[in-house]
């Protein structure tokens, strides 16, 4: 047993803590997933959460490798916009009441319907952890997609996902049902493995014309093998190649870790400026939830790294200034950046016009003085937004109307479809990130058959993907047994 | 006779909904709200599994087939341009997802059509378009079975509200020219024997439709130093870029919150009991 008794002589000299204190949150414990109180820390110009669970002790993970850069993206916060109605009651508090319920601070942006369960993957690294469960019926489909309606008045986009919604044989319905119920934009997430192979499939798709929202991982074998499973290049490339041929346009989504891949995401992004039919790239950190492969809290990529990766990596061809945070969901979840593509010329729309004059909120309170700054401000909410579909006419037009002072542009809309490029980083909240802050502001939300829409991040990580899965999966086998 | 004329009418909105200018002002939905408004419709009408409907002048079959599909009924749409029939034929024959709907030419006034014989009757964005519109309503409501309903949207403006500048092609685009006010609609209805009239105002999607235009006049104005001539002829049409568009179309979203301008709802239903 040591001494707690100091010698009398050593000098009482009063420490700086190691940190700066940024702001006291709500966040949930990693392991038992109750709601429990949380600090976010400046260390080192980095940013952490840190955090006690009365029952398992302190946790600390790392929310952003760039301090500045999080806390610059703050003024970006835009006001949020009340959906027609609500499904749920204000009760136990945030998180615990999703969806969407009163106190929540933003509309939904992009709404998910994940259709199915299985897969034809096994990947060791899934979010939804794919594999025996439920299949939605059109019936269920069609009433989510109502009440998305009835809930949104417009609703901007919807995304089928699973699962693998393209092994589900009622998808093309799913999709024609979106379309007939007037909603802006439909997109398919899908790992491409029968867009590759089956001819037929990708006929009917071709006619329905959603977005292709394609898990594009990287351009090397072995990024794959880790984090697929198996080699699947060749058929991205073939799946990406038919998707060119049958006039769809795709969106390359690929999940960036440490050691993997984050050292191809110049290359992915050189890959899609290219390739005739990607009309952007989305990066996406890693996220810990479901399944995933063994990872170190205070060692994960975060949004500043992809960035920082992008830079480095294109030699020259972007800056740091050319990406911008999202201000309709929490400004520190996402930042985008455009890019007019003329064969070898890549122009970011950053670089045309001063985008934080019109969409930095806090610091400008005023917009700038020149003619139409509102419909600007207007065209450029829509690029940064969650709900912006590269290869829809709306992003066009908005890409239009937003960089018409500096960039003499022709004026067809199909001709800037085919040559507006979106560059999207999205970092996702695990459960040693989760923030209830952002949650509150998150615009993209699962749909569930009973009519909720739950914020993505909250569905992953506070336990309603598995309490859904659970009673689905239930009230199927109930009525397979009837 | 009229026809030529009418024709020539439709003719000439057909055109102006294709134009560059349309679309992008307009966007892909051509009329306020959309499909979303056409559910909305199906909906107040009623619609069931294996129902007959008409679409009177259907254009492109856009929401002849959207309704075939949602609501699993039979749609019938008459549309007088030859060459949005044989478009709207095609578009079934190409979609993924089948409908059943058919699609006929003929002049949807004096539809070729059984009496009596469907479950409701849809005319989107069309009556205002219409020459005689009485005839029109009282030819729709023949096509009903006894308890079958009437449902249409369209622009709704009070009469001696019509800004003369728009007493030209851009009225037209945005079927201004022969629209009704809230009462002239209600007054079709019953005046053709129609009962249970029910309206309801959906002029948030005409307020929406103008963000949209008000936002596509900025990005025209904006570029419109850069062009030489003829471009500027192509982008404009007959449009006048020296005119304040702008601030016409803010005239109009004055007109719409004021309550003078809108676009509405009408459900009547056919008296007597089927069956």
């Amino acid at each position: 047993m040591e001494d707690s008794r100091k010698p009398l002589n050593s000098t009482r000299v009063k420490q700086d803590a190691d940190f700066i204190f940024h702001e006291f949150t709500r966040s949930i414990c990693p392991q038992c997933k109750q709601v429990i109180d949380a600090q976010v820390i400046i260390r080192e110009n980095k940013v952490y959460m840190r955090k006690r669970c009365p029952d398992h002790g302190w946790f600390e993970g790392i929310v952003s490798s760039d301090a500045k850069m999080y806390v610059d993206s703050i003024g970006y916060n835009k006001p949020g916009t009340i959906p027609l109605d609500f499904n749920t009651q204000v009760d136990r508090g945030c998180p615990l009441d999703c969806g969407l319920c009163p106190e929540h601070k933003q509309h939904v942006c992009l709404a998910l319907i994940e259709v199915n369960t299985g897969c034809n993957l096994d990947c060791p690294i899934c979010f939804a952890d794919a594999g025996v469960g439920y299949s939605l019926t059109l019936e269920q489909v069609e009433g989510m997609l109502d009440r998305y309606v009835e809930t949104e008045g417009n609703p901007e986009v919807v995304q089928f996902s699973g699962g693998e919604p393209t092994i589900h044989p009622e998808l093309p319905a799913m999709i024609q049902a979106a379309i007939d119920r007037g909603i802006g934009q439909v997109m398919v997430n899908t790992n491409g493995i029968r867009l590759a192979r089956d001819d037929r499939f990708l006929d009917l798709m071709a006619r329905l014309n959603p977005v292709i929202y394609f898990q594009f991982d990287g351009l090397r074998r072995e990024t794959y093998q880790t984090i697929r499973g198996e080699d699947l290049l060749d058929t991205k490339l073939l799946a990406l190649e038919r998707m060119a041929g049958a006039g769809l346009d795709a969106v390359l989504v690929a999940a960036i870790e440490y050691d993997v891949n984050l050292d191809e995401v110049g290359a992915i992004l050189e890959f899609g400026l290219k390739h005739p039919a990607v009309r952007g790239v989305v990066l996406q950190p890693v996220t810990h939830v479901g399944r995933h492969i063994p990872f170190d809290p205070m060692h994960r990529v975060t949004i500043p790294d992809v960035i920082h990766g992008i830079v480095e990596q294109t030699s020259g061809r972007f800056v740091l200034e050319d990406f911008v945070p999202v201000p309709c969901c929490f400004p520190t979840c996402q930042v985008n950046s455009y890019v007019y593509v003329d064969e070898e010329q890549v122009t970011p729309l950053p670089r045309l016009l001063k985008i934080e004059d019109y969409l930095d909120y806090i610091t400008n309170v005023a917009l700038p003085k020149v003619p139409d700054a509102a419909q600007i401000r207007e065209a450029l909410e829509g690029l940064w937004s969650a709900s912006a579909v590269p290869g829809s006419d709306k992003t066009a037009g908005q890409f239009q109307c937003a960089c018409g002072p500096g960039l003499d542009l022709p004026f067809g809309i199909d001709h800037l479809n085919k040559h507006i490029f979106q560059i999207a980083i999205k970092d996702f909240l695990d459960a040693y990130t989760f923030n209830v802050k952002q949650v509150m502001k998150c615009c993209v939300a699962v749909l569930v058959p009973d009519g909720r829409a739950i914020p993505f991040c909250a569905y992953n990580s506070v336990g309603y993907r598995e309490q859904v899965r659970e009673e689905l999966t239930r009230q199927q086998r109930q009525a397979h047994l009837e | 006779m009229n026809d030529n004329t009418e024709m020539q009418a439709k003719a000439c909105c057909a055109d102006l909904y294709q134009s560059d200018m349309a679309r992008m002002l307009l966007g892909d939905s051509l009329h306020p709200g959309g499909l979303r408004l056409t559910n909305r419709l199906g909906r107040l009408m009623g619609l069931r599994q294996g129902g007959w409907v008409a679409d009177l002048a259907c254009g492109q079959g856009t929401s002849a087939a959207a309704i075939a599909r949602s609501f699993r009924c039979k749609v019938v749409g008459i549309e007088y341009g030859r060459e949005a029939v044989e478009a709207a034929r095609q578009r079934v024959l190409d979609a993924a997802i089948p409908s059943d709907s058919w699609f006929i030419q003929a002049d949807a006034e004096a539809p070729p059509l059984k009496p009596e014989s469907f479950d409701a009757v849809l005319a989107e964005c069309s009556l205002s378009t219409f020459l005689s519109k009485e005839v029109a309503v009282a030819q729709a409501a023949r096509l009903l079975k006894p308890g079958g309903r009437l449902g249409i949207s369209d622009v709704m403006i009070e009469p001696g509200y019509l800004p003369e500048e728009l007493d030209n092609s851009l009225g037209q685009m945005l079927c201004v020219t022969g629209a009704l006010g809230v009462e002239g609609y209600a007054q079709l209805f019953s005046g053709a024997g129609l009962e249970k009239i029910y309206r309801e105002d959906a002029s948030e999607y005409v307020a929406e439709l103008l963000v949209r235009i008000k936002a596509g006049l900025a990005t025209l104005s904006l570029f419109a130093g850069r062009l030489d001539g003829s471009e500027q002829g192509t982008i404009y049409g007959e449009l006048s870029p020296t005119t304040d568009w702008i601030g016409l179309v803010e005239k109009l979203e004055q007109l719409v919150s004021a309550g003078h301008l809108g676009y509405w709802l009408y459900i009547g239903e056919k008296p007597g009991q089927f069956g």
